[in-house]
């Protein structure tokens, strides 16, 4: 058996929806919120892919309020990761709109 | 969006001299001031130091991307400025910043505002461009690393 085929990949589509968008702080809200989980994160908007542990690779995503982000996650707290994402997204990194 | 659509020859820094972080901030806005008159250098200070209160643009690895909006500016500005013995600007990996890229946006531009921010962080996602800036000897040097490196994507 393979390493690869052992470790599930999961992946949910999730709204932008502070008015910012996926600005600077927004990311590093990001960053900060998967640094303790052991798992591989990767978001993409389009054809454009940023790792979830990079600040400067989430802000080349260019991620509008409304925009449909795709998430994937892997690893031993890959359905950590996605659930710390999605709180993040649902409450707007915490902006008040 | 090509950075050099809003980063203009003149606002390539290539000595920093400030010895703490407002005094740099200070620099940066006043350089920007210096070119586009619509700009209150005083004024943009201020902006730039609340943003930098919500927490530190200096995200690691010698880069920091102080932004701001202003209701004066009509599109998109930038500025970038070289540290070379490096400043703290309280970083996210707690080492000197060296590069610094000034972003100031219209009121009520968010979409302006990622477009830029995201075109820089392509650029600085390169290491060898980060260390290209970090040694680059005179402004139309950086000029051209920025410009050669604008080019390619």
């Amino acid at each position: 058996m393979s390493g690869d085929s052992a470790a599930p990949q999961l992946q949910k589509t999730l709204e932008i929806r502070n008015r910012l968008g996926l600005h600077l702080r927004a990311a590093k809200c990001l960053v900060e919120a998967l640094a303790p989980l052991s798992a591989e994160v990767t978001l993409s908007n389009g054809d454009k892919e940023a790792n979830g542990r990079s600040i400067l690779s989430l802000a080349t995503l260019e991620a509008v309020a409304g925009t449909m982000v795709e998430v994937r996650a892997t690893g031993p707290q890959a359905a950590e990761a996605l659930d710390a994402v999605e709180k993040l997204f649902a409450n707007r990194f915490g902006e008040p709109d | 969006m090509k950075l050099l659509d809003i980063l203009p020859r003149e606002l390539v820094i290539p000595e920093l001299r400030g010895g703490t972080k407002e005094q740099v901030l200070r620099e940066l806005a006043e350089h920007l001031a210096g070119v586009h008159a619509e700009i209150d250098g005083n004024k943009l200070v201020e902006v730039l130091w609340e943003r930098e209160r919500l927490g530190s643009t200096a995200i690691g690895d010698g880069i920091a991307i102080p932004h701001g909006k202003l209701p004066a500016v009509r599109s998109v500005l930038a500025a970038f400025g070289r540290h070379r013995a490096g400043v703290d600007f309280q970083s996210l990996d707690g080492k000197p910043t060296h590069l610094f890229f000034l972003l100031v946006a219209p009121e009520d531009s968010v979409g302006q505002h990622l477009k830029a921010l995201a075109r820089v962080s392509r650029l600085l996602k390169e290491a060898s461009f980060r260390t290209a800036l970090v040694r680059g000897e005179d402004r139309d040097s950086l000029f051209e690393i920025i410009r050669a490196e604008d080019e390619k994507y």
